[in-house]
């Protein structure tokens, strides 16, 4: 998940704050000592500052820079299990299995500062102006256990609504994804996706979408990867299919979300672009192990690749326009349940419940 | 994590990046909510939000407790980068691009919520803004709508206490909402 407004100006001022604050005891020095040179020696020295910003600057231009390795800036243990991950309201939430609380974590000192009762295993999503959770017993799908979508006050980490995972008939969809994009909230589940009102709180409504390989909602349309590898789009607002493209998609493909306009097409160790209205592939990659999750950030695709048990799991960064690789870094620990871009580093919660950091 | 025991002075006068950030978020949504209401337009609320929130931080320095309430004095920095935004046609983004900040483009769902923020009485942020049990006790009565006699048993206190701290709270919110209006 992308950033909002707030968290991106907050990030954006604490880095300015902080480079302030480097900055000032050097300012100090400089104006030391333009009163300690006298004038002709002073002028010598901005002489030969100029020449050298001057060389600087000519480095600097000579061509588009190649982005910096990526590396690991912190590990930090935040719970004793994680799952999923998404920035807003200031904040960064998670969820923690164990305990069934959905958590609050500070981007700043990256250490808890909310635990609100979820009262089950959640996926947490931010938008439409709350924190939601889909919360409960996914596992069974909403069969055999509740499952609820709750909608949390982040001014006071309250939850101020708890709405049935049910279609409108009352039917059990087997809730397992939450989608919130814009102002729309979708719960994807084995059956059907469902659209909740933010505005009332309220299921909306249901698009059947049995045995698909991967559901991506949004305003307008729901896209499904049928079975037989046929990809389909539904009006969100009827339900009734608008499009119907065949893709070449090897049989154990999943469809997911991509930046604007874009799917994205992953099966193992492939992943690939996709345009939204025809289906066209607009580049393809091959990952050095299995992908589990990815996360858009600016120009680039932050992936993380399984390659347990031999291996160590990595974080690799793709070129989102070409999907060329631009670099990888191993992690410290196995497994990821969610991946967000935070200010200008990338956070990957474990299973285990640390936050990684890279950038 | 933020300390109501600590006032927007202090956090101010500390002139840590931290002490700033605290101050930031106390702040940011009632200064989009201000500059929605007053423009109309949820992307020149956020540039202006964004620059208000530079020239503060640019210029903390400056500031003396003494000489008024920080809320007062970034209001007084917002109401002067509006007056400049009314009379050019844009925001300016000089204190941005002094402290080497880049322009944010606020999402579809960010310009939602900035509207939201501009058409609500800024009920919500004040809530957010007073002391803890003021506050939950608050969130449990008016917006939870429970009983007052179940929130003193899960607070371990009594319904009179209860009762106190709503009243004080929405007294205390009604005087922040109406003096700045």
């Amino acid at each position: 998940m992308t950033e909002d407004f707030v968290t991106q100006l907050r990030v954006q001022l604490r880095e300015a704050a902080l480079r302030e604050e480097r900055r000032t005891p050097v300012a100090r020095r400089v104006v030391r000592a333009r009163r300690t040179f006298p004038g002709p020696m002073a002028a010598a020295l901005a002489v030969a500052l100029l020449a050298l910003a001057v060389a600087l600057g000519a480095v600097a231009l000579r061509g588009e820079p190649e982005p910096a390795v990526p590396k690991l800036v912190g590990l930090y243990p935040v719970a004793d299990g994680l799952s999923s991950l998404a920035p807003g309201f200031g904040a960064v939430w998670t969820a923690d299995p164990i305990r069934g609380d959905v958590l609050r974590i500070d981007p700043s000192s990256r250490r808890v500062v909310a635990r609100i009762a979820a009262g089950g295993e959640a996926r947490v999503a931010v938008g439409a102006g709350a924190v939601w959770a889909l919360a409960g017993d996914l596992l069974y799908a909403g069969d055999k256990g509740p499952v609820r979508l709750l909608r949390i006050d982040p001014a006071t980490n309250r939850v101020v609504a708890r709405i049935p995972m049910r279609s409108p008939s009352g039917d059990a969809f087997g809730p397992l994804d939450l989608q919130v994009d814009g102002g729309d909230v979708w719960v994807v589940g084995a059956a059907g996706a469902l659209r909740v009102d933010p505005r009332r709180n309220v299921r909306d409504r249901f698009v059947p979408l049995p045995q698909s390989r991967g559901v991506v909602t949004d305003r307008d349309s729901v896209w499904a990867l049928t079975g037989g590898g046929r990809l389909r789009e539904f009006d969100a607002l009827t339900g009734r299919a608008v499009g119907d493209v065949p893709l070449r998609a090897p049989a154990d493909s999943h469809l997911f979300g991509g930046g604007r306009g874009t799917l994205t097409l992953i099966g193992a160790n492939r992943m690939a672009l996709l345009e939204r209205a025809t289906g066209r592939r607009l580049w393809r990659a091959t990952l050095p192990g299995d992908v589990r999750y990815w996360i858009a950030a600016g120009d680039a695709l932050w992936v993380h690749v399984a390659r347990e048990p031999d291996d160590r799991d990595l974080l690799v960064r793709l070129d989102a326009g070409t999907g060329r690789r631009q670099g990888q870094v191993a992690l410290t620990d196995a497994g990821a349940t969610g991946i967000a871009e935070v200010g200008r580093d990338v956070w990957v919660a474990t299973p285990g419940g640390k936050i990684i950091v890279a950038r | 994590m933020d300390d109501p025991d600590i006032t927007d002075e202090e956090l101010l006068s500390a002139r840590t990046a931290a002490t700033f950030e605290l101050f930031y978020c106390r702040h940011v949504d009632q200064m989009l909510g201000y500059f929605a209401r007053r423009t109309g337009d949820p992307e020149l609320a956020a540039d202006l939000c964004a620059e208000t929130f530079a020239a503060a931080l640019a210029g903390r320095r400056r500031y003396r407790p003494e000489a008024g309430a920080a809320a007062a004095w970034l209001y007084g920095i917002g109401s002067k980068k509006l007056a400049d935004a009314q009379r050019r046609g844009y925001a300016e983004r000089r204190a941005q691009r002094r402290l080497g900040m880049e322009r944010i483009q606020p999402s579809d769902e960010d310009f939602a919520r900035i509207e939201r923020l501009g058409e609500a009485d800024d009920a919500h942020v004040q809530l957010g803004r007073l002391a803890p049990d003021q506050r939950d006790a608050i969130a449990a009565h008016v917006l939870e709508e429970r009983p007052y006699d179940e929130i003193a048993g899960a607070l371990g206190t009594s319904e009179a206490v209860v009762r106190k701290r709503v009243s004080r709270g929405l007294a205390a919110m009604r005087e922040r909402m109406g003096a700045r209006r």
